[in-house]
């Protein structure tokens, strides 16, 4: 709605200052009727399917709504309950449990990913041979499903009884690992799992921003005696902090909302150990059918990761310089 | 022997191209065996994967062919359905996401939105910001809406889903796309007495024909492998490969590794290859916030 009034006060194509002859000029090549026909598609399907599913949910979140009671049966009325759901869901310890373990998972990822991530950007720049084929190589794991992922490596590697990394374990004398039925180890698993695929990503964005680094800094900084080792902290490092806020905000935003490999990897279990807050939500509000309890969740898992990207953004005011935008 | 490594690793450079190619081989190695032992698998009988590790075809273990075989002949029609399933939904959803994504990026690049606090860029940020939304509280008014449309397990319901859900962040992508291409030959042609189609159908498409189809792959690939929407909107008519290939790990007694195996060969393949042509599209720049999660 606010799209369509915004479309009618549009402004000429390029540099007008003055308001009244171009608004003639707009009316005549017939701008103005494409700017409304051209975005207004997309504007409206995603106001019809995330503004609205949003606000039903928020409104959802202050009711008793239950799938398998409003959702089958018309003359059940839908009650006004305040704040009930969202004090349950604060007081429920195990929705706090799945909440920290959320949180723990998506904080050891994104900084294991990025500290290898780095790793890996770093030595391929020196790496002068194949860095085409490395480069394809390192991307390849970004296309792949998480299900399988979680299937191949999860599941398989890690397989406690037939799996390859157990087994050369035990070759070498060690005892196998309970990789996925003991609870702290099955944490683990999940954030190996979730590594071996997304590294890839803060490689693909620190190797751009490291290219984009002018040869020239290098150069000077020889030239003024500096070592390596200066060079890398000194200049790269804080070049590429911009770079690796970004990808550490895209990467964080996803880790949140983990639940594809849980459900491949561990299950959630053993018991409840590993089950993350998307599933938690799922299970309440689409297995159990409460909807509303669910609502309620769902907003608390917003509200999570709202408070993660305010805290990178002040980070990143505060210590990266030549952060824009 | 210890003057030839005195000589490799002497200087500081060659210590650090030392360092460098061991990191980025172990790297390659730990992306390696996974799908080393993926592909592996496929050739194990049942028998050969529960019994211990094995990791020679031949040498310690005899390759056979039958998961396979199993696979592709003997229970076809059960893979086939969610294989089906799969390939209706993702390209069709990626081509409705990519028409209605294709006309608002280039709204968006090229005309001036200004109504007060709301303009361009406001518009296209408001759409960035749509991927941030959790799928869990998106899904619920999904599945009841859904439901009175009598959708749920529908291929029509993920096909909406995917669509809508492609939009934002494609939308993002082709306007920074369009935005990269000169506006001039556009301008020349209006003079020229070009009609605004006439400069879409004849210059615009062309020109962007490399980004569009880039934005198609990504879309395909997200459409591909999402998981959650798909958990919530279908159930067994209308599974796609992930979900049904997530409920056949979950069982407990007598998973079929073999068979599994052979199925996510076949399930990674098509991202694979989009990523693989994906990749010259990449290495020209276009990508920051471009793969889907």
């Amino acid at each position: 709605m606010t799209q369509a009034a915004d479309a009618t006060v549009a402004t000429p194509e390029s540099g007008g200052t003055a308001t009244a002859v171009p608004t003639r000029r707009k009316r005549r090549d017939g701008t103005f009727r494409w700017k409304l026909i051209l975005l207004l598609p997309a504007v409206l399907v995603v106001l019809t399917f995330t503004i609205l599913p949003l606000v039903w949910t928020l409104g959802a979140s202050f009711t008793d709504f239950h799938l398998f009671l409003h959702g089958f049966q018309k003359n059940v009325p839908v009650n006004f309950v305040g704040l009930k759901n969202w004090v349950d869901v604060m007081s429920d310890q195990f929705f706090w449990h799945t909440a920290k373990n959320t949180i723990v998972f998506s904080v050891s990822t994104v900084a294991l990913e990025l500290a290898i991530g780095l790793g890996v950007a770093l030595s391929l720049r020196n790496v002068t041979l194949g860095q085409r084929f490395f480069r394809v190589w390192f991307l390849l794991p970004l296309f792949l499903s998480p299900v399988a992922v979680g299937m191949i490596v999860g599941r398989m590697v890690f397989h406690e009884a037939v799996g390859p990394v157990n087994d050369l374990l035990r070759d070498v004398g060690f005892q196998g690992i309970p990789w996925l039925s003991q609870a702290e180890w099955a944490m683990f698993t999940l954030i190996l799992v979730d590594v071996w695929q997304n590294t890839s990503f803060m490689v693909l964005l620190l190797y751009a921003g490291l290219l984009s680094i002018p040869d020239e800094m290098y150069e000077a900084a020889k030239v003024d005696g500096a070592s390596d080792l200066q060079g890398l902290f000194k200049i790269t490092l804080p070049l590429l902090a911009p770079v690796a806020m970004v990808a550490i905000l895209i990467k964080g935003l996803d880790a949140f909302k983990v639940v594809d490999i849980i459900k491949v990897v561990t299950g959630g279990g053993p018991g409840n150990s590993t089950e993350s807050l998307t599933l938690n939500i799922f299970d309440t509000s689409v297995r159990s059918g409460d909807i509303s309890v669910g609502a309620a969740g769902g907003y608390i898992l917003l509200a999570i990761m709202t408070i993660f990207v305010l805290i990178v953004l002040a980070v990143s005011r505060r210590y990266v310089s030549t952060l824009t935008d | 022997m210890r003057a030839l490594f005195a000589r490799t690793i002497g200087s500081e450079r060659n210590r650090r191209n030392f360092f460098s190619w061991a990191v980025v081989l172990i790297w390659t190695l730990i992306l390696a065996f996974p799908a080393y032992w993926l592909l592996l698998t496929t050739f194990k009988t049942g028998l050969a994967f529960t019994k211990e590790a094995t990791y020679l075809p031949w040498v310690d273990f005899e390759p056979t062919l039958s998961s396979w075989e199993t696979v592709f002949v003997g229970r076809s029609d059960r893979m086939m359905r969610p294989l089906l399933n799969s390939t209706v939904i993702a390209t069709v959803s990626s081509a409705a996401a990519l028409i209605l994504a294709t006309t608002a990026g280039y709204a968006l690049a090229r005309f001036r939105y200004n109504a007060g606090p709301i303009t361009g860029n406001n518009i296209s940020f408001w759409f960035l910001q749509q991927r941030m939304i959790p799928a869990a509280i998106l899904a619920i008014p999904l599945l009841v809406g859904f439901r009175e449309l009598r959708l749920l397990d529908n291929q029509l319901a993920l096909i909406i889903t995917y669509t809508v859900f492609g939009v934002p962040f494609a939308v993002w992508m082709l306007r920074e796309f369009f935005r990269s291409l000169p506006v001039e030959v556009e301008e020349a042609a209006m003079i020229d007495g070009a009609s605004r189609l006439g400069v879409i159908r004849h210059i615009v498409f062309p020109l962007s024909a490399p980004g569009i189809v880039a934005v198609f792959l990504l879309l395909f690939i997200g459409s591909w492998n999402e998981y959650y929407f798909a958990l919530v909107l279908t159930f067994t008519r209308s599974v796609t490969v992930p979900l049904w290939l997530q409920g056949e790990i979950a069982q407990v007694l007598g998973i079929q590794w073999g068979n599994l195996a052979v199925i996510a060969v076949v399930m990674t393949l098509p991202p694979v290859l989009a990523g693989l042509v994906l990749e010259r599209f990449i290495r020209r720049g276009l990508t920051f916030g471009a793969i889907k999660g």
